[in-house]
């Protein structure tokens, strides 16, 4: 009897309580999204586009304050803390199991993406294709493959891709498109979407995220751009999957709850 | 008897000649894609994003010349045959490819359910509205009713891009400089913002990616592709 006694109060918190566990399924296939053929090609080298993004990088450089070149290097850090000025301190992701875990699946869904477009167009970084171009040392150091290390190219290749023949492991991962800049782009549509009273500093903290790769010479701004583009059309594609939807639901309630919004 | 005979002649023609009407139906509805919740609200003209908008407008502005306005001037006519030309050709009209022109001009229209109630809902006013000091040329203001972001320009020349992209690979850089820079004239005349130029690409890019979902679009898409390519000779 004292059990059964207990049954209703259970099944309340089973109702306010979001499932720990999300979906094992990915939510994006890799190669669901296509990148080869919705993506800008970027531009070639000693075109006038690349020299125009050669340009704007230098011009965003020379314009950054030292307080802006600190927040670059901050954002460096692909994590959901670069997201807690945008939503106050209640905004702990250590203490959202959920949320981090739901859009941490989101991310490494989107990163594996991102892997296949930068293999097509294996485009060199900005302070490799100028050496006016000068990135705080770390970030550049970030962005190094180890020596010696055998990256294996994941894009398609052969008669009728719009891609680059594969070309050897190189020193430094490709720029096209930023991977930061899809990272921060997916993470704040979605934060947006559970949090809409906070959709427009979400959405200029994700974009200024990205822009944050400018400033720190190690992305062009076409590569900022097409994260962003893409980032946009993966979350797309996401949505239409129920488990997907299922678990930004979980993620939404504990999200809200967190931060003392209303169900 | 004479009509009888013709009758095989007249059907291998009809097999060889690509439908030339296009589907009725629209190639996506609004409850495809979440236009209003993926697209990025516009900045503030106030913020930091918003100034380097609008100083953006103005750099490009010093450098103007009566070649890059007389460009600008052409590119108000939003089609494919001004959008493509410059890229494939004198002979790319529309007295050669009608199909393709009625084809763009319908994914415009149907895609037109991502930008048209996002400018409704921002309602942002056009760079030259905000700012006295950006020069628009009277009759591009004039034509400029509507709000800024994001930029129908931009939404049409990426569309071009990404379509034509896909069925001409052998000019898909080229096409896609001249999609890119057809926005881009956008806003050197003070139509439109980098940003409203931005959300123009990621609205163009949800709309075609729906679209391809679509059998009706593709079955569509295939007999455009055949239009193009056997008249620019291309196997």
């Amino acid at each position: 009897m004292r059990k059964l006694y207990l049954l209703p109060a259970l099944l309340l918190c089973l109702g306010a309580t979001p499932a720990l566990s999300l979906s094992d399924a990915p939510y994006l296939a890799p190669g669901a999204f296509d990148a080869v053929n919705l993506l800008p090609p970027p531009p070639e080298p000693n075109s006038p586009e690349q020299k125009r993004d050669v340009e704007r990088v230098l011009q965003t450089q020379r314009a950054s304050t030292p307080e802006r070149m600190r927040l670059a290097q901050a954002d460096a850090k692909a994590d959901l803390t670069r997201f807690a000025d945008a939503l106050g301190p209640n905004f702990v992701p250590d203490k959202m199991p959920v949320v981090a875990a739901f859009l941490r699946k989101v991310a490494r869904d989107a990163g594996s993406v991102v892997g296949i477009a930068k293999d097509c167009w294996e485009r060199p970084r900005p302070f490799l294709a100028d050496p006016q171009i000068h990135p705080p040392g770390q970030m550049q150091q970030e962005t190094a493959i180890a020596p010696g290390a055998v990256v294996q190219n994941t894009a398609p290749h052969g008669p009728g891709s719009p891609c680059l023949p594969a070309g050897p492991t190189p020193a430094f991962s490709y720029s096209y498109p930023s991977g930061h800049s899809t990272y921060g782009a997916v993470t704040g549509i979605l934060l947006a979407n559970m949090v809409p009273e906070k959709r427009r500093e979400l959405f200029a903290r994700a974009w200024d995220y990205g822009e944050s790769r400018v400033v720190g010479g190690v992305h062009f701004p076409t590569d900022v751009e097409s994260g962003r583009i893409e980032a946009t059309a993966m979350v797309a594609l996401m949505m239409q999957s129920a488990e997907f939807r299922a678990d930004l639901a979980a993620a939404r309630v504990e999200l809200r709850r967190s931060l003392g919004l209303s169900q | 008897m004479r009509k009888l005979a013709l009758a095989p002649i007249l059907l291998l023609c009809l097999a060889a000649t690509p439908a030339a009407s296009l589907s009725d139906k629209p190639y996506i509805t609004a409850t495809d894609v979440d236009f209003p919740g993926l697209l990025p609200p516009p900045p503030a003209e106030a913020s930091p994003a918003g100034k380097r908008d609008l100083q953006t407008i103005l750099d490009l502005e010093k450098n103007m010349t009566p070649e890059r306005m007389a460009a600008i001037q052409r590119d108000l006519d939003q089609t494919v045959y001004t959008i493509a030309g410059p890229v494939l050709g004198p002979k790319f009209t529309k007295a050669n490819f009608p199909l393709v022109g009625a084809f763009i001009d319908k994914v415009e229209k149907d895609g037109g359910v991502g930008v048209g109630p996002i400018k409704q809902k921002y309602k942002k006013l056009r760079p030259f509205q905000y700012s006295k000091d950006v020069q628009t040329p009277e009759n591009i203001a004039k034509g400029a009713g509507g709000p800024t972001y994001p930029s129908g320009h931009s939404t049409s020349g990426a569309e071009v891009a990404l379509i034509l992209g896909m069925m001409v690979p052998e000019k898909r850089e080229a096409l896609y400089e001249r999609g890119w820079e057809f926005g881009i004239n956008r806003i050197t005349s003070g139509a439109a913002y980098p940003s409203d130029f931005e959300g123009g690409h990621i609205a163009a890019t949800l709309a075609v990616q729906a679209m391809m979902k679509n059998p009706e679009f593709r079955a569509d898409f295939d007999a455009v592709k055949a239009e193009v390519r056997k008249g620019l000779g291309l196997s």
